[in-house]
């Protein structure tokens, strides 16, 4: 039984079409499993080899995983919530009833997200910290921290803006407070407002433009900063774990 | 025009291989190496001038034919009113016309199908790899990184689900622009800057304060002596603690004037734990530890302590009319 299955893996791993898609063979050896990382467009962010000592937990804490992590279960079910989802008042507030008490799995969805987004809130602080303190923002990597700042401030938006999408009272008020600080700011802090409510007040307008911001403009930021930010750890000779680990050189390339 | 030193392209042998298998490796690991020496332009800027001169175009053509044509509106959508011909879009036109001939089944499910399978299959043709050598100090991303990434993954969104079935996300009542909820709470982490507008006036609260945080940290990494910085007391330190005290003395006066104790008091454990630190590199594993840390360390500390301890305030202890209540008060 077992023998035939083996045999039947291999072949499958042989043939045509596999071989098409994933075009090393098993990764038993170093130079299939450089194949793995390069040939893969996800993969290839990372170098081929990394330094043993970036694998140890301390080093980062896997801080900046589970931001990524968390990010990447709000987009998945950012998306489901979506199908339920329509930004008008008072059908806002119906949805989540509807989400939480008719959709099969529907309040685990919104439930999910919504621990999911404090979640990454919290981590990508932790995130901030755990770099400022290994004093990971020197040199090369200044521009680096400056794209986190921007990332943490992104970050805080969209969960913001979705704060106010279930139309409750902690929405509508955990909204008013909020903007009614931006009126604060000098000159513009007014028209900054209502640009952003579409209105004097929080309205349907504003929960529309939440909506919009929430949904697609603040998630292509995210992933447009997201993306340089991966990219340029890579390029910035990986991960740079405590200072007493400085001495190393910039090369994080492979062979 | 010359390949780098160290890595050398490598054909393969296999005439069926696919033309883009070429692979780079250390020179002394294969026989059969040709340097490709032409046929190479630089990237920029042969082809990103191209690119951008492509995009330009196809943009200002675009732009052009929307002003020259409007985009079709018909009457409002309407049920019951079915126009005749009913036409899907252009490019489901050939399907369209062939459901005329078909059965359904045929024209809108089979034949697309096979048309789409068609495509797919088109490339295939047989493929090969050989293997090669080793190293040191460094580990093989894969599996090494990549198994533990995909545990991170795993691990993170199990607890994740395990909570979401546990505890359910808050939902109010609808909501009620007439009925003010006392207190109107903010998200938790605006509850810092909340709790700030309590002690300041509006435009240093909301404004000012947040503006010097986020301007501070963005400046972090350019400032020289978050590059530089030893341990604070590393250089004799008699300036150092006159300058530390003086800091102290007028941060503690501000923030007490405006009672806002949350940061006067812990500015004043902060001083006094530096204070500590001065000369612990002889004394205990705590004071050696304290003495290691540098100022822009304290600083960044003593943000810490301050925004967790506002935000916590705020969450837990602010009640009606934002007066301080205990978190069991039922009142929050």
């Amino acid at each position: 039984m077992s023998a035939t299955r083996v045999s039947l893996t291999d072949w499958l791993r042989g043939s045509a079409v596999y071989r098409s898609i994933v075009r090393h063979g098993t990764a038993d050896t170093n130079r299939n499993r450089s194949l793995v990382i390069f040939e893969n467009l996800f993969l290839h962010v990372h170098p081929v080899k990394v330094r043993e000592k970036t694998l140890r937990f301390s080093h980062t804490y896997w801080l900046g995983g589970v931001t990524l992590v968390s990010s990447l279960v709000l987009i998945a079910t950012g998306i489901l919530l979506m199908f339920y989802y329509h930004p008008s008042v008072p059908q806002a507030y119906r949805d989540m009833k509807e989400l939480n008490y008719v959709v099969d799995n529907g309040l685990f969805l919104r439930n999910l997200h919504r621990w999911a987004a404090h979640l990454m809130v919290f981590a990508a602080f932790l995130h901030m910290l755990r770099v400022f303190y290994h004093r990971a923002y020197r040199p090369p990597r200044q521009f680096n921290w400056v794209i986190g700042v921007v990332l943490l401030i992104v970050t805080l938006f969209l969960s913001y803006t979705g704060y106010l999408l279930p139309w409750d009272q902690l929405a509508f008020w955990g909204v008013s407070v909020g903007t009614n600080m931006a009126k604060e700011a000098p000159l513009v802090g007014e028209k900054i407002r209502f640009l952003l409510l579409g209105g004097n007040v929080v309205s349907e307008n504003a929960l529309l433009r939440f909506y919009v911001l929430h949904c697609v403009v603040l998630p292509v930021a995210f992933l447009l900063f997201l993306s340089v930010h991966i990219w340029r750890v890579r390029k910035d000779g990986g991960v740079q774990g405590p200072p007493s680990d400085t001495n190393d050189p910039r090369g994080e390339e492979a062979p | 025009m010359s390949a780098t030193p160290e890595l050398h392209a490598v054909e393969s042998t296999d005439p069926l291989a696919v033309p883009r298998r070429v692979a780079l490796v250390r020179p002394d690991t294969r026989p059969a190496v040709r340097r490709i020496e032409e046929r190479y332009v630089m990237t920029f800027p042969h082809l990103i001038v191209r690119e951008v001169i492509l995009f330009q175009v196809v943009v200002i053509a675009l732009s052009l034919v929307a002003i020259a044509f409007d985009a079709p509106l018909e009457g409002i959508a309407n049920p019951i009113e079915t126009p005749n011909p009913a036409k899907a879009p252009w490019y489901f036109l050939g399907l369209q016309e062939l459901l005329h001939y078909f059965p359904p089944i045929v024209a809108g499910v089979l034949l697309p199908a096979l048309v789409v399978l068609s495509l797919a299959v088109i490339p295939y043709a047989r493929i090969n790899l050989t293997a090669g050598p080793i190293e040191e100090r460094y580990v093989m991303t894969f599996p090494h990184l990549i198994v533990r990434e995909v545990i991170l993954f795993q691990v993170v969104v199990i607890a994740l689900s395990l909570v979401a079935v546990f505890f359910d996300a808050p939902l109010e009542g609808i909501a009620n622009p007439i009925e003010t909820p006392n207190p109107a709470k903010a998200p938790w982490y605006f509850l810092g800057l909340q709790e700030l507008l309590h002690y300041f006036p509006p435009i240093v609260a909301g404004v000012l304060l947040p503006a010097l945080v986020v301007l501070s940290l963005a400046v972090i990494p350019y400032a020289r002596i978050n590059l530089t910085a030893g341990p604070l007391w590393s250089r004799g330190g008699k300036s150092t603690a006159l300058a530390l005290a003086a800091v102290t003395a007028a941060l503690f006066i501000l923030f007490g004037a405006f009672g806002c104790w949350p940061i006067a008091v812990p500015t004043l454990l902060t001083a006094g734990a530096m204070f500590a630190a001065r000369g612990g590199a002889t004394g205990g594993r705590l004071r050696r530890a304290l003495a290691r840390v540098t100022l822009p360390e304290w600083i960044m500390t003593w943000f810490v302590v301050i925004a967790t301890l506002l935000t916590v305030i705020g969450t837990f202890f602010r009640g009606p009319g934002w007066t301080l209540v205990w978190p069991w008060s039922g009142t929050i």
